[in-house]
């Protein structure tokens, strides 16, 4: 067992601190899109919209039952071979699609049971002073909703975080792409990965960080 | 004026209202009493189709709604022309109390911020509550939140007050304040009805006391009237039980 | 709502969709992760294959635009049009001959076993029986130990990377590759492997490219490429360099 390589660790620091946007860019693109997806999918499921109710159903149990991989291969190497005009989306493109889907199924689900979570008497007054289906919603119970889910959602973000990791093999040279790269070129892996491995904790740190910061806010109008 | 032809609610195989005919005048206080059960809180939850009336025809103000034939318009009308104030306070739990009043102003009258705001202070003043403003209903009293829950019907000058039980989830120090803000109200000549086992509010503020069994009012006439000279075995058997227990 | 979002996820996909390469570049695909053909070093993309791609694209007047992904990406960028051949070793076979059109043979080389430095046990393919043996998903030499009589009597490990190291910790009990860069990663990696045996079966590798015009008329063009640079000595000069031996001769 030899020494760590510490020079060759600092010398990777800025190398792959130069991916580290675009994976949070990945992460956070796909992130805001799931949200508003999810929201969408959990309002619709909880109002029994009749046909667009069947079609989320159906959406979501396709886009959790298979693993997000096989629905990244689909979205970048299948559709273009059935609709030669889709090799516009590029790798980029095609990992926040997948991302988005991929969690927007499961955070349709979460955000489906905060919102069915939200006591039955705060629909009621607000129908009861003349509220539309649509403003009680957006006024009432989402936000209340929003604070059940945020500890849930907050994981799947950290989840997407990770799962960026993915897009090296639709051509997208994000951190983990370019630590693999680095560490095959030097066979130093431990040293390359630990590099990686601080870095993605760091981040997800800030993240648990700001999710105490925002609980608290929210936790505001809850506590005695 | 509130007018409810032959109203009916069916659960099910269960018949809950079973035709109710009632007129409200504008300024008149109408008590419903009657035993547990007997749809006394449905009939003012179909007011407001908070339950969705069987058959029957509502009228408040001078909008009339078959019910069978109400459309989501019309229920947002009449919900619009009412107020309801619920046993549970039911508070917006995510929002203040000055924002609990201001939100129907803001969202469904649609009044400019400052207007709903300075409106939803005053009400605060007549309620006692001005430095509550800020505060959420998690850290509030029953009996504050309760005070809220009846400024927030109050707010957007409804035809007719609908209130459901309001001291009943009360601890029995609460009670009062709650029921000096509801007498204030009454002595303003605002349009209510409620539902309550507070009997001794009914006799000293109702115009109207309605005694309602089995889905159907049985009798009804001024407090002196229905208190103490009940015509109906019935009611007479209700009014036994309730004052023994309140005096137990 | 949803309009918004559909509008959203188009101009998404406007906004990332990188210009598309000039139909004078040609588009090469590799994984990066294939020392000494191609791997990264402080951010560069090295390699033998990078050497040779440069020299016959310089041939062909064309540019170059490289394009890294998983191996187990990169025929799926190739059928999908989203990159003109791969530069990755990649070994022609008859399979592979059906799908794609192939170049000239660039590299002649044979599967090696490698093991752990002192395993004794593993002297060759033959002693693989009962072994656990690791390879890189996707590639030929997978193909070439199930098409060994006693295919059945070796488990078979697929890896996306790092073969080599589950090797050196014993996770395994040996890995095929080619010769030469199995040579390669014995000589200037510290792991602790060593070559088993001779090699055992001949391999060729070539570009692939699509079976369409384009492809046709740029398979065409590297062949001429190919020729030229073997004549005058560039593609033994670039596989010296690397190998300290000409691996682009039978």
């Amino acid at each position: 067992m030899g020494a760590l390589d510490v020079d060759y660790m600092l010398g990777l620091v800025p190398v792959l601190l130069s991916y580290l946007p675009l994976t949070l860019q990945l992460a956070s693109l796909g992130m805001v899109l799931a949200l508003i997806l999810a929201c969408l999918f959990a309002v619709i499921r909880v109002q029994r919209i009749p046909v667009l109710n069947q079609f989320t159903v159906v959406f979501i149990s396709f886009f959790r039952g298979t693993p997000l991989l096989v629905q990244l291969f689909l979205f970048y190497y299948g559709l273009p071979q059935l609709f030669s005009a889709l090799t516009v989306i590029d790798g980029i493109t095609a990992t926040i699609m997948g991302l988005t889907m991929h969690f927007s199924a499961y955070m349709a689900e979460s955000i489906r049971a905060a919102i069915v979570g939200v006591d039955r008497s705060q629909t009621e007054a607000a129908l009861s002073i003349g509220m539309t289906n649509s403003q009680l919603m957006r006024r009432i119970i989402l936000p209340q909703a929003t604070r059940v889910a945020l500890p849930t959602l907050m994981n799947y973000f950290i989840d997407m975080i990770k799962a960026t990791s993915l897009a090296f093999t639709l051509g997208v040279t994000e951190l983990m792409g370019a630590t693999q790269k680095e560490a095959s070129g030097s066979f130093l892996y431990f040293e390359a990965f630990i590099v990686a491995a601080i870095m993605y904790w760091i981040v997800v740190e800030m993240l648990s960080w700001l999710q105490g910061n925002l609980e608290t806010r929210l936790n505001k109008a809850y506590s005695r | 004026m509130i007018e409810l032809k032959g109203l009916r609610k069916h659960f099910g195989d269960a018949v809950v209202l079973d035709g109710i005919d009632l007129t409200i005048e504008k300024g008149e206080i109408v008590v419903i009493i009657g035993p547990s059960g007997t749809g006394k809180s449905t009939l003012l939850r179909c007011v407001n189709f908070l339950e969705q009336p069987t058959a029957g025809e509502i009228t408040v103000g001078d909008l009339t709604v078959d019910v069978n034939r109400a459309t989501k318009k019309d229920i947002l009308s009449l919900r619009q022309q009412t107020a309801f104030v619920f046993q549970n306070y039911a508070l917006f739990a995510n929002k203040t109390a000055l924002q609990n009043i201001a939100e129907r102003l803001l969202v469904v009258d649609r009044w400019p911020k400052a207007k709903a705001y300075e409106r939803a202070r005053e009400i605060l003043r007549r309620i006692g509550l001005e430095d509550k403003a800020d505060a959420y209903p998690a850290s509030m009293s029953g009996g504050q939140q309760q005070r809220v829950g009846i400024g927030r019907a109050m707010a957007a000058g409804a035809e007719v007050i609908l209130f459901d039980e309001p001291t009943s989830s009360l601890d029995p120090e609460w009670v009062e304040e709650v029921l000096a803000l509801m007498k204030q109200l009454a002595a303003e000549r605002q349009t209510m009805m409620l539902v309550t086992h507070e009997m001794s509010f009914a006799r000293d503020v109702a115009d109207r006391v309605i005694f309602i069994d089995d889905g159907r009012i049985v009798e009804q006439g001024p407090p002196s009237e229905i208190f103490y000279h009940p015509k109906d075995p019935r009611t007479r058997d209700f009014l036994q039980k309730i004052l023994a227990t309140h005096q137990a | 709502m949803k309009t918004l979002l559909v509008s959203a996820l188009v101009i998404l996909s406007l906004a990332t969709t990188s210009v598309h390469a000039q139909d004078d570049t040609i588009r090469v695909g590799m994984s990066g992760q294939y020392f000494p053909f191609t791997f990264v070093e402080q951010d560069t993309l090295k390699g033998f294959e990078v050497d040779v791609m440069n020299a016959v694209a310089q041939e062909m007047g064309r540019e170059v635009e490289y394009q890294t992904a998983a191996f187990s990406g990169l025929f799926g960028m190739l059928g999908a049009g989203r990159i003109d051949t791969v530069a990755n070793q990649i070994t022609i076979t008859e399979e592979r001959q059906q799908a794609y059109l192939f170049s000239e043979p660039y590299v002649y080389d044979g599967a090696q076993v490698v093991t752990k430095a002192g395993n004794d046990d593993i002297n060759g393919v033959e002693d693989l029986k009962g072994k656990t043996v690791a390879v890189n998903l996707g590639s030929n030499f997978e193909a070439l130990l199930r098409d060994l009589p006693y295919a059945d009597e070796i488990d078979i490990k697929t890896y996306e990377s790092n073969i080599e190291r589950d090797t050196a910790l014993g996770r395994v009990d040996a890995f095929v590759m080619d010769r030469v860069s199995a040579s390669q990663i014995i000589k200037e990696k510290p792991l602790p492997l060593a070559l088993a045996g001779p090699t055992f079966s001949q391999i060729t590798n070539a570009y692939p490219f699509k079976d369409t015009e384009r492809g046709r008329a740029l398979r065409d063009e590297v062949n001429a490429a190919l020729k030229t640079l073997r004549d005058n000595g560039t593609l033994k000069a670039i596989s010296e360099e690397w190998f300290g031996t000409d691996i682009t001769a039978p």
